[in-house]
Formats: structure tokens, sequence, C-alpha cells
């Protein structure tokens, strides 16, 4: 998927949008039915950019979003936060369009544009009237190749970023904890350290630095173009001919491929501080991710994590909030879109008095009844129910349509992937809940964290 | 009693305006103002519907009485208790979030459009008839209070707590939306089903509907859930009394990076400058990346991530409202940049460049509202709120295009004189020699 260089022309696949005819019959007496997705279109420029076009043409505007195949993962080592902080200097200014001209120009065409950075991948959007999308394009193609690194620019980004730190992290006693337990989960896998960095080493983050990662990884050929909203293909095609077509494709930094330890036992972490005022239970398990997982495994997650936690109508919160009232409130949530393993997490604040050590053994109480038994029909109806009705929510919103296909397309899905996701997330069998219950939560893959107040 | 009303949808007035969103008045209900986009795109139906139930309207000791009632819609009604309440919802993928704010408490659902009617069923239902059970009343009071606990971590909820106390005292918008963990404590069941009845009504009801849905399957739905609703509108609360406390305040605790919030006197939505005022606030602070704030703060001092400015036109006040956080040793430099950037800005005014950008952005921008069902409901009963009539969404562009040089300099000197701030501070200063911390 990643080049076709052989074409003089882009490389057509304009169909992934067919998929919708193999939808699966959807029992009687469910209350959601998966939607069938509009028409979605692909193809490849010869530099070796991948397109993705999602028409949907309610309102005269077009998302825009380009996605680059580099991430938190890609820091050297020693330098955290790198690629986040390099997501910042995009911003900073090119030869043709220097200091804050790219946002200033956004922004007297009335449109918004923003930027955010996870471990595998870094997303640049803007959402604007469709006649200025050429305007759009030219402006990321142009920061794709021409950059200009000052180094006051540097510095300066530097310190921003440091603030950036304090506001998420160092200020949320609750965001610490999450941090210290995804560094204990990873052993040493790079999804062990924090997307915007440890406080030394971003401060350690100089020009040349930066200069090196752009020339590594920021190139065509490690990018995807996604287009949502009121536009034809033919019409981007055009636009992304034209403006990104002309940039050669680049010899990219190979990225390293991190083991993934196996872990041969729990961690455990106990984080006292005077800055917290309530108490926090949060567990972590490393599980399979869409990417990695087989067929069916990373779905039947999704689906365990809505019935286990997704919601006030969830078995945890039945269980620990509402019957046995030791929690004000607990939450369980899957993230599977990733190149490498997934996270499983639950977290559960508890009442006044009650010990996170009763919080832990009501939450392994639970687990355990679901790795011994299927679900409900009715607990795995209203499951499948919401997170079907969300897939539909999902293309009321053309901004999240391209966020749905950029964290796919990122860790290596297809599209097909994204349009198949609801009628895969209907089929999963009671029997693959009770199997992810049982192993994939599994206590030497995990982290738990206690989060105390200091008196 | 139930009474039947017909409807009536005001053909002509259809508006079809660039932006998309088209856009028609119903009249179901009276005293109910309801504006309907429809669209069959997407199989998707969304509502905002708005009621005279804001946190202004807390009576006397009971800070949070509102809010505490609006989480509670979802917690049982009728023949349902808050479980098979909650699991109806879920079982049909409906999404039902209550929002409360100072003003009003708004209501929103968004659903499949084959399951509107069993959405408008159940919210008809936590209106009409709210339980309030013992349970769900003891375990949303502890969630409260918890998540006050959890805010006095936050020392940017610890300072917007504490502007809005000191700015407008213990009255009206002074007290926090959230409530107060003693007032909560003192809040009983059958006070809040009193507080429902009396401000859960049809009166002051704006209601906005997008979506695969056509005027005439609406009407009925639209009857069913809210015509029943009481009729009389709650007293409106007192006007605010106290206008500001311009200084410095410093509310101690100890974290890394302190939150700086600071505001004085907006114009309210009515105001004949508001449109000024909106483009002189977008210049100074609120254009994001392109703001003056976040040239001087961020780009050309590397002291903060986020700096911003808004108009916050509460209907009886209107507040500029700022919010900075910086390191420690860098509140007090911080501070001195929002102050003399304000005082230039108030001084000299915009340039042409800024004041042509600034339009073009205003204009530009707002068919980005309109892309979803969802958005659209919602920005449309921000605009019933305000108080603007339907024709505004048509007549937008005109008003900021008409707007002068000379009109946003007279905005900016009555909205940001440096001399009348209230600056709030949640965190701690390096040195001493601070002012005494004001606890509010």
């Amino acid at each position: 998927m990643r080049c076709a260089m052989s074409d003089r022309r882009s490389v057509w696949a304009a169909f992934l949008a067919l998929a919708l005819l193999c939808l699966p019959a959807v029992a009687q007496g469910h209350n959601v039915k998966p939607v069938l997705s509009g028409k979605t279109f692909q193809f490849v420029l010869q530099n070796g950019l991948q397109v993705v076009v999602v028409p949907d043409h309610r309102a005269p505007v077009v998302t825009q979003m380009v996605v680059y195949k580099v991430g938190a993962v890609d820091d050297p080592p020693g330098i955290s936060g790198l690629a986040h902080f390099f997501e910042h200097m995009m911003f900073r200014g090119t030869k043709a369009v220097p200091g804050g001209g790219y946002s200033q120009s956004i922004a007297r065409s009335g449109g918004d544009d923003n930027a955010f950075t996870t471990h595998d991948y870094t997303v640049f959007h803007e959402q604007i009237a469709k006649d200025k999308l050429r305007l759009a394009a030219r402006l990321e193609a142009d920061r794709m190749a021409g950059l200009d690194l000052s180094e006051g620019a540097v510095m300066s980004e530097r310190d921003v970023v440091s603030e950036e730190r304090r506001m998420r992290i160092d200020n949320d006693p609750q965001a610490l904890v999450l941090e210290q337990a995804e560094a204990a989960l990873y052993l040493s896998h790079p999804y062990g350290r924090p997307v915007i960095g440890w406080p030394d080493e971003i401060r350690r983050i100089g020009r040349v630095e930066a200069e090196n990662f752009y020339r590594r990884h920021y190139a065509p050929n490690n990018a995807i173009l996604i287009v949502a909203g009121d536009v034809t293909p033919e019409e981007v095609r055009q636009i992304a001919e034209a403006e990104y077509g002309p940039l050669p494709a680049r010899e990219l930094g190979a990225r390293v491929d991190y083991a993934q330890p196996r872990r041969m036992g729990e961690s455990r972490i106990v984080v006292n501080r005077k800055d917290a005022k309530v108490p926090l239970f949060l567990r972590l398990y490393r599980v399979e991710s869409y990417a990695e997982g087989a067929p069916g495994e990373a779905e039947a997650l999704e689906v365990l994590a809505r019935l286990l936690g997704g919601d006030t109508t969830s078995v945890l919160y039945h269980r620990l909030v509402v019957e046995r009232r030791l929690a004000t409130d607990v939450s369980a949530s899957y993230d599977g879109y990733a190149r490498d393993s997934g996270q499983f997490s639950i977290r559960a604040t508890p009442r006044p008095g009650v010990s996170l050590e009763a919080i832990e053994r009501a939450v392994d109480e639970v687990i355990s009844t679901y790795a011994h038994h299927q679900p409900s029909k009715v607990e795995l109806a209203r499951a499948k129910a919401q997170l079907v009705a969300g897939a539909a929510f999902m293309r009321d919103s053309q901004f999240e349509m391209a966020s749905a296909y950029a964290r796919a397309l990122a860790v290596g899905l297809t599209g097909f992937d994204v349009q198949q996701w609801p009628a895969r997330i209907q089929s999963v069998k009671p029997k693959a809940l009770q199997d992810a219950a049982a192993t994939s939560l599994n206590r030497n893959e995990a982290v738990t964290a206690y989060l105390l107040p200091r008196p | 009693m139930i009474r039947h009303f017909a409807a009536f949808v005001f053909a002509l007035l259809v508006l079809q305006p660039a932006f998309g969103a088209k856009v028609v008045p119903v009249s179901v209900v009276p005293g109910v103002v309801l504006w309907h986009s429809e669209d069959h795109t997407i199989p998707v139906v969304a509502l905002s519907a708005s009621f005279p139930a804001g946190s202004a309207y807390d009576p006397p000791g009971k800070t949070g009485m509102a809010a505490f009632a609006g989480y509670l819609l979802n917690e049982g009604a009728g023949p349902l208790n808050a479980e098979s309440f909650q699991a109806d919802l879920a079982l049909h993928g409906i999404k039902l979030e209550v929002l409360p704010a100072r003003d009003t408490m708004t209501v929103r659902f968004i659903t499949l459009s084959s399951n509107a009617k069993e959405a408008f069923r159940l919210l008809g239902l936590a209106l009409n008839k709210p339980r309030f059970d013992f349970d769900a009343v003891t375990r949303v009071r502890l969630q409260m209070m918890q998540a006050l606990d959890q805010g006095r971590e936050d020392p940017a909820t610890v300072a917007e707590r504490g502007f809005h106390s000191l700015y407008f005292g213990p009255y009206t918008y002074g007290r926090p939306v959230d409530g107060e963990t003693r007032a909560l404590a003192s809040i009983s069941a059958p006070e809040l089903r009193a507080f429902a009845k009396t401000h859960w009504v049809r009166n002051g009801l704006r209601i906005a509907v997008a979506g695969d849905i056509t005027a005439a399957a609406l009407t009925p739905l639209i009857q069913s859930a809210f015509g029943t609703l009481p009729a009389a509108a709650p007293q409106a609360p007192a006007a605010p009394v106290r206008p500001g406390a311009p200084g410095l305040h410093i509310l101690a605790m100890d974290v890394p990076q302190p939150a700086v919030v600071f505001g004085e006197a907006g114009p309210v939505r009515s105001d004949r400058d508001y449109i000024a005022a909106m483009i002189a606030n977008y210049i100074l602070g609120g254009a994001g990346s392109g703001s003056r704030l976040t040239r001087e703060l961020r780009e050309n001092r590397g002291l903060t991530y986020d700096v911003v400015t808004d108009l916050v036109p509460y209907r009886r006040a209107g507040l500029m409202l700022g919010t900075v956080q910086t390191r420690r040793s860098a509140v007090r430099q911080a501070i001195t940049v929002v102050r003399e950037t304000m005082r230039k800005f108030a001084a000299d005014g915009p340039s042409p460049q800024e004041l042509a950008d600034a339009k073009q952005y205003l204009n530009g921008s707002f068919p980005l509202s309109f892309t979803s069902n969802a958005d659209i409901a919602a920005q449309l009963n921000v605009f019933q709120d305000l108080g603007l009539p339907l024709d505004y969404l048509d007549r937008r562009a005109g008003l900021i295009a008409a707007v002068s040089l000379a009109d946003v300099r007279r905005a900016a000197k009555r909205l940001f004189d440096p001399d009348k701030l209230t600056i709030v501070v949640a965190g701690s200063l390096p040195t001493g020699n601070t002012e005494p911390a004001d606890s509010p």
C-alpha cells in the first residue's frame, strides 16, 4: 500500500465502498442496525502519497487531514517528545510562507487548523470552505518539504511545550499516575514513553535534532492525505496532483522495530500525592490491537470494554456503583488503534471511606465472572447497539469520518476495515467476549496503580 | 392536563443561506421556540433544548440545585427506575446528555432516526415524570461532591470559580454551577422535585432539531414530549450586583503551573456594539494562534501553551473573560504582558489589516459550525438562547461587514481597560511581596 511508483498518473482504486453489499443479515429484534456507509475513494500519487476521499455534500465545507506515519515511537533515544515538538515546529514557518503565515492564511480564509501527535502517527488538519481546499493543500504541501527552522523559534517553542506538559500532566495527579503506569506496562517498548516527552528530555531538543527528524520522516511517501466533505474524488485528484504531486519521494529513516518483551508478572505502583484530593484505582492491560490481533479479536475487546465499563448501564458500574456502593464512578475503555499492542484500561473512584483494595477485589470478581461465563444476550445487544449507533453518529461529522480513516490507515489498516467495522462489531459472538476476558485481561500483562491523597 | 396544539409551519420564512443548513421555525407548543433543520442524507436526528433552569435560579443556600436536578434527568422517570431508563436509552443507541450552565439547563440527544420516537418518548418521560428516587439522589450527590473535590486539585477550575465569586459576589452568577459541598448535602428529593416542576417548563423553552425527520413527523413528538410541561416561567433571578473586584487575587495552592483568570465587564448580547466587541476580542485574544496575546505571550516569549479571551454574554451581565497558565516564576511577567497588550490595543485600536482579517475569519468560518446534525442543533440552540431571531443566520455576514475601524476602536477601549481587570491566580508565586490572599 505504501507506494506505487510505476504509473505516471495516480493509481485509482475507487471502490472501497462496494464492501457494503456483503453486510451480514442483522438478527431480528435488534434496535440498532448497521447503517450503510457512503462511498469512499482511494488512490495513490506517483510520489507515494496515499489519498482518501470521503464525500459529504451537506455543507459547503471540507476537512483536510495530512497524516504522517511517524510518532513518539520514533523519538530518538534520550530525546522523548521530539515527534510532538516537531509537530509544533510545523507551524513556525517555511521559506515560502514564513513565520505564522500558515495559520494566518488559513484563518483569513475562514478556516480552522490544528494538529496532534500519538505514539504511532502525527496528524495535521484544516476545516475550511470548499473553494479554499486548493489553498489548504498548497500550504500543507509547502510545509511537507520547505520548513525553515530557526534557532530562536526552536528555543521559544521548547518553552511552550514545557508549559503544555505542565498543563496537561504535571498539574494533574491523575495524568501523572497514568504516565507512570504506562511507563511500567510496556517495559522497554517506547509506548512507555510519554508522547509529550519527559521534562528533562524535552529540554535537550535542539535545532539539529528537529532538522534531522524532518529529513527522515516528512515526505509524501510517508503520508496519507484524507479529504472529507463537499468535494468529488476528481476534484481532489486534480488538487492533490497539482499541489502534492511535484514533491519528490524521499528515502525514509527506517522505523525501529521494537520488541514487546514478555511480561512475567503484574506491576503494581502506589503513588502518594499531596495535590490529589480523591483516590484513583487504575488498571492497564497490554492487549491485542486492531493491527496485530487475529480477525475479530480487537472487535471483541471493543465490545468487552463497552459491556464492562462503557457507561452507567455497564456491568462494572452496575456492580460497583449501584449495587455494592463501593465506587462513585467506574469505567473501562479499549484503545486498539496502534501499530503494536493495544491498551485496555479500567479506572474507578471509590466512595469516601472505601479502600482501593476493596475496589480492586470487586473489579477482579467482575472480570473473573466474564472470563468464566458468556455475557447475557441483552448485555451483549446493549453494548453492540451503542457501538454501532456511535459509528452512525460519526458519519454525521465529516471531521469524525476523516479522523476514523486517519487512525485506521496510520496503523496499517485499510479503508475497507473502517467500512466493515460496524458489521464486524455486530457479529462478535458471546464466546469471543469470554475468550477476551479470559486471555487478554491477563494479570501478567497488567499494571495496577493506586493514587492516594497524602494527608 | 393534556392539550393539543395545531402544528403550523411558516413556509415563507424558510431560509437557505450560503452556509448550507435550511432552518424553519415550527410552531407546535405555545411559548416554545422550535427551529427545525431537515436533511435526510444521514439517518440521524439531533436535538438540543434549553430550559430556564440554570444555576442563576438556585434558591438561596441551595447552590448546585439546578445542576443536581439536571444530572438526575436520566436517573429514572415514570415507571422506569434509573437502571431501566438508562438501559432503554442504551439498547436504542440513544445518547442523552445534560449541560447545566448559569442561565440555562441544556438537554441534548442524538439518535438514529429509526429510534427517534423512542428518544422523544424517553426525554418526555424524564421531563414530565422525573422520579428523584432516594438511591439515585444519593448516588448523584456523592458524584457531584467528589467532582468538587477533584476540582480543588485543578488550578484552572479553582481560578474560574474564584473569579466568578469575586466578580459577582455570592448571588446569581457568582455561585458555582456545580454547587458547593454543604449546599449539596442539604438538598432533598422533594426540593429537587419542586425545582424541576417550576423550571422544566414551556415558557422560556427553546428547541432546535436537525437531521433526518420531517416537520410532520416531528410535530407530534414535540407535542407529546414537551406539550404537557407546566406553562409558567420561573421568576427571573436577581440582577447581579457586584461589578468586579479589580486587582490581583491569589488563591494559594501548590502546583507547578498556576492558572490565571482575568476579566472585566463585557457587553450583553443585545448591546448595539456586540459585533464590534466580538471583532475586538477576536483580534486581542480570540483568534487562537493569530491573536495579539498569543503572539506576545506564546510566540515571542514562550510563556504559555494557551492564552485566550472570550466574550461571555450571560443574560443579565456580560463579561470579557481571559485565561492563561504559566510556570510559577513567569506568572507576574505573563500578567504584565497581558495588561500591556490590552493597554496598547485599547489606546491604538486595530490596524485596517487586522480588522479585515477578523471579518474574513468570522464570516468565512461560519459554515464550519453547520457541518453535522449534532453541530447544527447545538449551534441553533445557542443562537436561540442569546435571543437572536432566525434571520440572524442570514443577516450576520452583513452585520460583521458593516463594522468600521472606529467601531472596533470604541469597543476595544470599553472592553480592555487593564485597570479594571479582576485577576485571579490559583497557585503560588515564587517570592513574597504579594497582595493579601483573598479567599472567596
